[in-house]
């Protein structure tokens, strides 16, 4: 045995094992190997498409958020404002509607006295009147006629209203 | 050097098996268990190997190529390797007396160089036709007259290839044995523990870097042949 030595039959089994060798690594090591990997890569692939597609939509999702967050605020801002406007008209005339209120009480009210005091007045002349011809009736003994008394009764009350 | 055609020597052809049986072993062990999530052990050196010659090929190889030119790049490396490495491996009493690397018979580099050369050829009449590859041939550089330049080159190269592979995958086994055969008493024991520490060491790296430049060539005369502007 030399290892220098060339032989024909040794180089051509070098070049057959050779060939089986990648034929059965082929076989059963690349293909199986390659595949996983390819796979693998697909997987990463498809997660970090998914995880594109996620953080899309969350960014949606929190742009919509914020946007309805910022027209609840401005609406809830405009209602108070509205309440606010309403509750303060109301109120005026609240205190309007008790103005009037009050002021047409008032002069019912000033209204009525004079009328009552008109007719307490009236009321009272007449009876000053009576008691008048009662007394001077009585005073002269005397029965005066009716016309005479109501000539009388006229005169006292002129005099009374002078005397007022 | 004798040569023979019909002689035929057992041991290179068992240590060849025996390396073939290994790269198999190994490449079975790492598909095992297949994982596509996260490969580990012998699976992600694999992987990691089928990556790093995927993208040495493709920066050489055109697109058409590559994908076959990468497995079979990866096939002759990882036997190479194994080959290569089996001659250093020391057995308990035995030393490396008895496992030979199948690449330090010149048989086997010698063989496997041919078949580049062969394959050299086929891949040129595949990718430059038949008549580019014999214009190739015969006509340039020089009408005629370029045969005799061509042909010097095309022989030199597997020459080159087989004997420079067989050279240092011999002398990196027959020094170590070298340095297991030193003679008796304490001086003896120092060379073998230092000097024959340090040489195994620096042959696993000349096995890794002498199996790389066999695969590497063996890749680059492909794709110079295959690429047709060349």
């Amino acid at each position: 045995m030399s290892t220098t030595s060339l032989t024909a039959l040794n180089m051509i089994a070098a070049i057959v094992q050779w060939f089986i060798l990648l034929f059965l690594l082929r076989i059963f090591v690349y293909k199986p190997l390659i595949a996983s990997m390819q796979k693998r890569k697909e997987n990463i692939a498809k997660q970090i498409h998914d995880a594109e597609t996620l953080r899309g939509q969350a960014q949606q999702l929190h742009d919509e958020q914020e946007a309805l967050m910022r027209s609840a605020r401005d609406d809830s801002k405009n209602l108070i404002a509205a309440a606010r406007r309403e509750a303060e008209d109301q109120a005026k005339k609240i205190i309007e509607d008790a103005q009037r209120e009050a002021s047409y009480r008032q002069k019912a009210a000033l209204d009525e006295i004079i009328h009552e005091r008109d007719a307490a007045l009236t009321e009272i002349r007449s009876q000053v009147a009576d008691l008048v011809m009662m007394a001077t009736g009585k005073l002269l003994e005397r029965n005066l006629s009716d016309a005479d008394q109501h000539h009388y009764v006229q005169e006292l009350l002129r005099d009374a209203g002078n005397l007022q | 050097m004798n040569f023979s055609l019909t002689g035929f020597e057992w041991p290179p052809f068992i240590w060849g098996l025996i390396a073939m049986a290994v790269v198999l072993g190994f490449g079975l062990l790492a598909v095992r268990k297949v994982s596509t999530a996260v490969p580990g052990g012998a699976q992600n050196l694999m992987e990691t190997a089928l990556e790093t010659f995927d993208d040495l090929v493709g920066q050489m190889a055109p697109p058409a190529l590559a994908p076959n030119l990468t497995l079979m790049a990866l096939t002759l490396f990882l036997l190479l390797v194994v080959s290569n490495v089996m001659g250093l491996l020391p057995l308990p009493g035995i030393g490396t007396r008895w496992i030979h690397s199948p690449t330090a018979f010149l048989s086997i580099p010698a063989g496997l160089a041919i078949w580049i050369f062969l394959l050299i050829q086929w891949a040129g009449i595949k990718y430059k036709g038949i008549g580019g590859f014999l214009v190739g041939w015969f006509w340039k550089p020089i009408p005629v007259f370029g045969f005799i330049v061509n042909a010097l080159e095309q022989l030199v190269m597997p020459v080159s290839l087989a004997f420079r592979l067989f050279g240092n995958i011999l002398a990196g086994e027959l020094v170590l044995r070298m340095t297991t055969n030193a003679p008796h008493g304490i001086a003896g024991v120092l060379v073998t523990i230092f000097v024959g520490t340090l040489w195994l060491v620096f042959s696993l790296v000349i096995s890794l870097i002498q199996a790389l430049i066999f695969t590497i060539l063996m890749v680059a005369y492909m794709s110079i042949q295959a690429n047709k502007d060349h």
